[in-house]
């Protein structure tokens, strides 16, 4: 009795997971459709093109596996892509481009063993992706030992100030360019420059955000009222409330995507009607979607890239990742980062005419100007950081939803 | 100030029948089992993505018929799961048991993601809107929360204060081996008490998912602090959970005016650790402490 | 029959000299960093036995331990500028310092409470250590300096396995001595027998509060070698999931089996990343198969699984188990 209903559990876990997973493993299987697609239209140009392929450039993708569910989803479909487009127009020195994909998890341990699984493989010439920044500072020094350059998408100032390490690229602005244009945002363009809140999530990311705006209003004479709230946190009345009473004129937000309708009902619901300011996250689409419009109605966010930007790169990237995924794909600013990471390491690879790492280290780091999504990529200061604009948008109602819209972009172009 | 304080304790009183609604849940199963279900947190998860995920975004349901339908799958569930892990381990070490429900959270958890996608739901024009009251504002779900809870609470001590089957369910609380000498079913009542249990958990998977929106971590927090209000109320018994469940609630929001707000989670933690160092039954112990000491007293007289 | 016995002696002794010279075979830093890890890990269990496995005491706050040695290690050499091995000192006293103050609770708080109170212990831990700004906050303490001996930095992975090798061995010794005396034997009469150890003239409070504070010594120093292992530290690594990740192996290599600690260790560190080819679903087919050994081998894989031979045989055929137990 007690074997059978174990089975049968087993069975239906395992059928359920195998029959509905597929559109979270996608990423493996559509490939061979849409190259079959492909090859349909184009039979006689697209067989010579593989067969020119000498070998294969390996790229290695460091995710949050189901930790993080959607950024795994999104970087993998913008890594593929890139790669698929490189592939079509013949690879790079004539290889192959493949990402060879690698769970990091949500914890220091499990990105370390991430990472090394994909040093293990000499064939990796590069490694990119991976978006906490605890996880970041823990695998630096492995690519620095192997050096293999490795672009990440953590974004806290500990990165540049206590790494030495000319294999680490950060290809997005950092917190102090992100937090410090929002709180700028707040106090300059919209005049509130008395007495500003923050509302922090309580991690890594909300704190490497705190310290940025605690700096910037120690600089500029603004009181700072700070208050933070645990990620797993369902009420934050008491944080709401007392920013409310202290007076504020303005709150910089900065919260994780699943937070976003939590925080945004609070804020609502106790009548916090002062301007606000959030990262990436109150601009994503299905976050959006989960809000009743009114809640989020006015906030500003700041983000790598605003998805409506009228931008043609951007716009033709956007379509070219729903035809290869699908409309019910999950695309994210993440997911434009990683496009753009991979077409820069390339890049790198073709400039340096070698896969060697210390080669491809040396090429990035004497980027000019290459053209990313969100960015232009060139060296700032002598390391790390090589993206120093970002977007900055509001969620606005129209017809009844909320979309966000392009204001400007910030931050200093070299 | 004044106003703060209220809007404090009101939505405290909120979250803390939510707490108390978990704390009822896995009492029932502690009664049943003598086994605390790790799980329920994913259970909670599960009840959220079948009523969403499955139901109105596949199925096409109503809000209402979906609801319906979550709740009755997730019953079909708990029998499995009592079929499975709970029947057989019932003998072993209670850690056994407690490690296999803790896995099975973690089965629930990564499947979730691999059968509903990585982006979190929530369910159109379901619950939504707030009220006022008296100055202080309190979303509508939380209404619904309050009412749902009492009447799962009235409704379960008319099961087991006056129906043959609900006295036959606590004897085995009591104890295993009379009830089972007395000819009671002790397995089935596993199954179907693990049946009711899952029910709430659906239920407050449901009913909490306007304010939570579903996700893989909706209900971490609130399944261990519902183990928090457990404990400050006294195992066991369905109204200490809720004195419990608003204890909790109220205290640790009113902490957060003095504390830091990052320590609330730190301060539920302490207070639990605190009552069970100095009354492991709860405010049950207290009360029952204190009516001793008034027998004593007038006793003397 | 003798043979065998004589071969499962021996077993152990195989099992330590095979992770000796592992490195041999494993010389990717990816795989030495798996079995440091699972050293480390190890060290945690034989410790955790002590409570869990002989005592029977049911506790989920291991993790906030071994976070508690590692920031102690690390601060005392950031902050402090102390040399790791004198850090030692520190961290044995916090571990001393533990044991204590969680023994005393133990003794009033009974089975599944105890489990809620170290889960909540564990939370309290993690809350101060993601927003003290002394321990690093979020982001954690770095560039933690490495041990050394001289000028010998215990730097690379293939130093610090072998460091961490031969602590490994010290802590078997030691626990081996504990569990084969007077110790070990009052730790499990506690779950055995508490009523007969009374009788006996020993104080059940001062078993519990010690094998309370040898579990947690033996976590902090795992803990310490862990933080100069890695360099680095975080809050995030020591949650409730790490607790019972230590409590899956005491289950696996069997509650209370002394040697089930070691390859219950080794199980959980590498069976997920030999999954991981799999893809997105590789942490849901470990959960099920660490659920279906649960719940198949709640015994423990290796001791259930000699049970369920010795049961086929038996069923097999009669005559040949009598022949045996002629023979003997």
């Amino acid at each position: 009795m007690k074997k059978w209903g174990a089975m049968l559990l087993a069975l239906m876990l395992v059928v359920m997971a195998g029959c509905k997973g597929q559109p979270a493993s996608e990423p493996e299987r559509e490939p061979e459709q849409t190259e079959e697609a492909v090859g349909d239209q184009a039979e006689g140009e697209e067989t010579p093109a593989q067969r020119e392929f000498d070998g294969q450039i390996k790229i290695g993708l460091l995710t949050t596996g189901t930790a993080i569910a959607t950024y795994t989803e999104t970087v993998t479909y913008g890594a593929e892509l890139a790669a698929r487009q490189l592939n079509a127009a013949g690879g790079v020195l004539g290889k192959e481009v493949v990402i060879v994909p690698s769970d990091g998890s949500n914890t220091a341990d499990e990105t370390i063993n991430g990472a090394n699984r994909l040093l293990e493989d000499p064939e990796v010439a590069a490694v990119c992706g991976y978006p906490l920044s605890t996880g970041c500072l823990a695998i630096e020094s492995l690519f620095k030992q192997a050096e293999k350059p490795v672009v990440i998408s953590g974004t806290s100032v500990r990165l540049k100030d206590e790494t030495d390490n000319n294999y680490l690229f950060r290809g997005r602005a950092s917190d102090a360019i992100q937090a410090r244009n929002a709180a700028a945002f707040l106090a300059e363009e919209l005049g509130m420059n008395e007495v500003m809140g923050i509302l922090y999530e309580n991690n890594d990311f909300g704190q490497g955000a705190l310290q940025v705006v605690e700096e910037y209003c120690k600089e500029n004479g603004i009181t700072l009222v700070a208050e933070g709230f645990n990620p797993t946190d369902t009420d934050i009345t008491t944080q709401v409330l007392k920013l409310k009473d202290s007076g504020c004129q303005s709150v910089v937000t900065w919260i994780a995507a699943s937070a976003v309708p939590t925080v945004s009902s609070n804020m609502y619901n106790q009548g916090l009607t002062v301007p606000k300011c959030g990262p990436v996250a109150v601009t994503l689409e299905e976050n959006l979607a989960n809000c009743e419009p009114e809640w989020i109605d006015g906030w500003y966010g700041v983000t790598d890239i605003c998805m409506t930007k009228e931008d043609k790169a951007l716009k033709d990237f956007i379509a070219a990742y729903y035809e290869a995924f699908g409309d019910d794909a999950y695309l994210s600013n993440e997911g434009a980062n990683i496009y753009s990471h991979v077409l820069w390491i390339c890049d790198a690879i073709e400039r340096a005419g070698s896969t060697e790492g210390p080669a491809i280290m040396e090429a990035m780091r004497s980027t000019e100007k290459f053209p990313g999504l969100n960015g232009n990529y060139q060296l700032i200061g002598d390391k790390v950081d090589y993206v120093a604009t970002i977007d900055i948008a509001q969620d606005t109602i129209v017809d009844g939803k909320v979309t966000n819209v392009f204001i400007k972009t910030v931050g200093e172009e070299q | 100030m004044q106003n703060v304080l209220f809007q404090l304790i009101v939505s405290g009183t909120a979250m803390g029948f939510v707490y108390a609604l978990v704390a009822v849940e896995y009492t029932l199963i502690w009664n049943a089992c003598g086994l605390l279900n790790f799980s329920h947190e994913k259970i909670i998860m599960l009840g959220g993505y079948m009523f969403v995920g499955t139901c109105i975004t596949m199925f096409g349901m109503s809000n209402l018929l979906s609801a319906l339908l979550a709740i009755l799958l997730l019953g079909v569930f708990g029998i499995l799961i009592a079929v499975v892990i709970f029947i057989p381990l019932r003998n072993q070490s209670r850690l056994i048991a407690v490690v296999a429900t803790v896995m099975l959270g973690q089965i629930l958890n990564e499947a979730a993601v691999l059968v509903w996608g990585p982006v979190a739901l929530m369910p159109k024009n379901f619950l939504s809107g707030v009220f006022q009251i008296m100055g202080a504002t309190i979303a509508k779900s939380y209404v619904y929360i309050i009412m749902i809870s009492i009447f799962i609470i009235i409704a379960l001590q008319f099961v087991f204060k006056r129906t043959k089957f609900g006295k036959a369910m606590t004897c085995v609380s009591i104890h295993k081996t009379a009830a089972s000498l007395m000819g009671i079913n002790v397995k089935a009542s596993m199954v179907i008490t693990l049946m009711i249990s899952f029910m709430i958990c659906a239920v407050i998977g449901i009913i909490t998912a306007p304010i939570f929106t579903v996700k893989q971590q909706m209900a971490t927090m609130i399944a261990l602090k519902g183990f928090c209000a457990g404990v400050i109320g006294g195992f066991g018994s369905l109204p200490a959970a809720i004195a419990g469940g608003l204890i909790l609630g109220i205290v640790e929001n009113l902490a957060g005016l003095v504390l830091p707000a990052v320590f609330k989670d730190a301060v539920a933690f302490t207070l639990m650790i605190l009552f069970m160092m100095f009354s492991p039954k709860g405010l049950i112990g207290v009360k029952q402490e204190m009516d001793r000491k008034r027998q004593l007293r007038t006793g003397e007289v | 029959m003798k043979d065998k016995r004589s071969i499962l002696k021996y077993f152990p002794l195989l099992m330590l000299g095979m992770i000796g010279i592992l490195p041999l075979f494993m010389t990717s830093n990816y795989y030495q960093t798996i079995c440091c890890q699972a050293m480390l890990y190890a060290v945690v269990a034989l410790g955790l036995n002590f409570i869990v496995g002989l005592s029977g005491l049911m506790t989920l706050g291991t993790a906030a331990i071994y976070g508690l040695g590692a920031y102690t290690s690390a601060l005392c050499c950031t902050k402090l500028g102390m040399n790791p091995w004198a850090a030692l000192v520190p961290v044995l006293f916090m571990g001393w310092l533990i044991g204590k103050g969680l023994g005393y609770p133990s003794l009033r708080v009974q089975g599944v409470y105890l489990s809620l109170a170290t889960i909540g212990f564990n939370e309290i831990v993690r809350s101060f250590l993601t927003n003290l700004e002394w321990t690093g906050s979020g982001t954690g303490i770095r560039n933690i300096e490495p041990y050394r001996i001289g000028d010998f930095a215990f730097d690379t992975q293939i130093r610090s396995y072998y460091l961490i090798y031969a602590v490994l061995l010290l802590f078997i010794g030691i626990a081996w001595k504990i569990v084969n005396s007077r110790w070990g034997r009052a730790f499990v009469a506690v779950k055995d027998n508490p009523e007969a150890l009374q009788i006996c003239g020993i104080d059940i409070a001062n078993v519990k509060i010690t094998a309370f504070t040898l579990s947690s010594v033996f976590a902090v120093v795992a803990g310490a070698m862990y933080a100069h292992f890695n360099r680095y530290i975080t809050p995030a690594t020591y949650t409730t999931d790490l607790s019972i990740s230590f409590v899956v192996m005491l289950i696996i290599g069997g509650l209370g089996n002394f040697w089930g600690c070691i390859y219950g260790a080794y199980i959980v560190a590498f069976l997920p990343q030999l999954l991981r080819p799999i893809g997105l679903s590789y942490k849901l087919i470990y959960a099920l198969i660490m659920m279906c050994l649960v719940v198949f081998f709640p015994n423990g894989l290796i001791r259930d699984m000699k049970k369920y031979l010795t049961f086929k045989r038996a069923l097999k055929g009669g005559a040949a188990s009598e022949n045996n137990s002629q023979d003997r």
